[in-house]
């Protein structure tokens, strides 16, 4: 398995646009892929990612394909699967019965009950694309996928330039 | 994602991108490609900073956002858009497709009666080398009457810089019998000449040709102020002119344009007519979807009536001629004439709608029965009532859409 890469979301760069919510809406949610069309479906599409404000910081909350993930293991038809190259979480809507198990286990509030879908819900960090299209939509490229170490190095940058600017 | 297109089927182009690049002169395709995605919620019209309790806008997937803060629906959003574009002040009302046509008829009828009475010939490509040259974009054509009529009885003010005189033309369109600034290409490549001495914008300031002026000595000027203020401060840059940097457009034309009681009486001659208008759009590929269409329709035999940017823009390829005609007017000025063309107009084409301008005349032919197409998205889509209401008078296709729609008129 190759290293297992997370979304990181760069606090000083995001603006609150909710541009990667719409686009993961869109592609991800829609039938037709058209931001245009999206927005007149029966069935409203829904995005894996969430804009979310602390009051004065906006930060993206994605699925954060945890190494001991709770949803995987209580999903009791398999329903919730882990793909073996990248180590990502997802969901086979297929064999999900809507119990919504995974729901209420999610410490972070991201596995959304899609009643309308007759599915559990969530980010699946496009796995099977090239790129996020969340990443591949943000403005200001404060959505990143990075790797442990990479994070570490993002995190000492951090730290540097706080030390340098204090608060 | 990389955004991967052409910009232009322009032939001037290439010339110019390259040019402006081996300058490090950023234009407007650059500083489009560079933002991509552009903003969803703008694109649908959700958006709004009306007041300092925003900016608010509206997701469209969410059921918990449906009113800003100062209680604004979707719809009230899709209706102040449009009233902005358009230049109107929105008010409270429950009727926003009634308002929206209220506004689009006064700018119709405020834009009537332009053109010439008979057919003339207008200048395109006109920048002087010896003349101080001033481009007006978006300004009122009483206003532009008035400078030129103040210009021609004070060319002192040119001579005192050594310039023979002043030279004042219109960016793109050719609906007002006025001399256009470019025959090749569009007003950021009339900047790259070097000779354009004067940018005269409206007061909102919209305008491409800032993305040139900037590094030229080019002053851009809001055209609120008074002529002699407009002519000195022309004067005062022609006198900055870089000679390094003056590059002169070797392209010209004259161009033959028909008042519209000519355009009527060529319209009788056919079965069926297109109107054509609008100007150029960055989002699409500039003059693509306009020459292909003309093309085909000409070549069929259909009349085609071209007015504005959209007539500026053929005659780059050479299509004004048999079957393809230049109006002097406003394309509005067809509502005058409804009773003698309605039966004869198949379609009303304005590919690259980039103003609310466009859009106030869209809806107003489509409101009197014309059917009319752009490649423009509009953001209306916001709200399904207004967009719904919006397009059963403007049609919003893709480039295939105007293929088919060209395909259907010509009859096979």
């Amino acid at each position: 398995m190759e290293e297992m890469k997370r979304f990181y979301v760069d606090r000083r760069l995001c603006m609150g646009c909710k541009t990667c919510e719409l686009r993961c809406a869109v592609e991800r949610g829609s039938v037709t892929k058209n931001l245009v069309t999206a927005v007149q479906e029966a069935v409203k599409p829904r995005a894996r990612v969430f804009v979310h404000s602390d009051g004065e910081k906006p930060v993206t909350i994605h699925c954060r394909q945890c190494d001991d993930a709770p949803c995987l293991r209580i999903c009791s038809t398999g329903a919730l699967q882990m793909d073996p190259e990248t180590g990502v979480k997802f969901i086979d809507s297929e064999k999900c019965i809507n119990c919504w198990m995974c729901v209420m286990v999610c410490p972070y509030g991201v596995i959304a009950p899609a009643t309308e879908l007759h599915t559990a819900f969530k980010c699946d960090r496009c796995f099977q694309m090239r790129e996020p299209y969340c990443m591949a939509a943000c403005p200001t490229g404060a959505i990143q996928l990075l790797t442990a170490k990479e994070i570490e190095e993002k995190l000492r940058e951090l730290r540097s330039e706080t030390m340098n600017n204090p608060v | 994602m990389a955004q991967i297109r052409r910009k232009t089927i322009d032939p001037a182009a290439r010339k110019y991108l390259t040019f402006a690049r081996q300058q490090g002169i950023d234009l407007s395709w650059n500083h489009y490609e560079r933002m991509l995605p552009q903003d969803g919620f703008g694109r649908l019209g959700l958006t709004c900073s009306a007041c300092a309790l925003g900016p608010c806008r509206l997701n469209p997937f969410s059921d918990q956002e449906e009113y800003t803060v100062c209680g604004l629906s979707s719809a009230d959003l899709v209706y102040h858009r449009l009233m902005d574009w358009m230049e109107k002040p929105s008010y409270y009302t429950e009727n926003h497709m009634e308002s929206l046509l209220k506004a689009a008829e006064e700018i119709c009828q405020e834009r009537r009666k332009c053109g010439t009475n008979g057919m003339t010939s207008v200048g395109m490509g006109v920048l002087d080398q010896e003349r101080v040259n001033i481009c007006a974009e978006g300004c009122s054509i009483e206003m532009l009457d008035a400078l030129t009529e103040y210009a021609a009885h004070h060319q002192d003010i040119a001579h005192e810089v050594g310039a023979l005189g002043f030279k004042i033309a219109l960016v793109g369109e050719i609906c007002s019998r006025r001399d256009t600034v470019a025959a090749q290409g569009d007003i950021e490549f009339a900047m790259l000449t070097g000779l354009v001495d004067c940018y005269l914008l409206d007061p909102s300031g919209v305008g491409l040709g800032k993305n040139v002026a900037r590094h030229y000595h080019t002053a851009v000027i809001p055209s609120c102020m008074e002529p002699e203020e407009i002519l000195r401060k022309a004067a005062a840059a022609y006198a900055k002119r870089d000679p390094k940097k003056i590059h002169p457009d070797p392209a010209s034309a004259i161009i033959r344009v028909r008042s519209w009681e000519q355009l009527v009486q060529k319209a009788q001659m056919y079965e069926k007519v297109v109107l054509i208008c609008g100007g150029s759009n960055v989002k699409l590929t500039v003059d693509e979807i306009l020459k292909h269409s003309v093309e085909r329709l000409a070549e069929a035999g259909v009349g085609c009536l071209v007015f504005g940017n959209a007539a500026a823009a053929l005659v780059k390829y050479d299509l004004i001629g048999e079957n393809v005609f230049c109006g002097s007017g406003y394309i509005s000025e067809a509502l005058m004439y409804l009773d003698e063309i309605k039966d004869k107009v198949a379609a009303v084409f304005m590919p690259e709608i980039s103003c609310g301008m466009d859009i106030a005349r869209a809806l107003m032919l489509g409101e009197a029965g014309l059917p009319v197409m752009t490649a423009t998205e509009l953001p209306i889509n916001g709200n399904q009532d207004l967009g719904r209401e919006i397009s059963k008078r403007i049609t919003c296709v893709d480039a295939k859409g105007f293929a088919d729609k060209v395909t259907e008129i010509i009859g096979y």
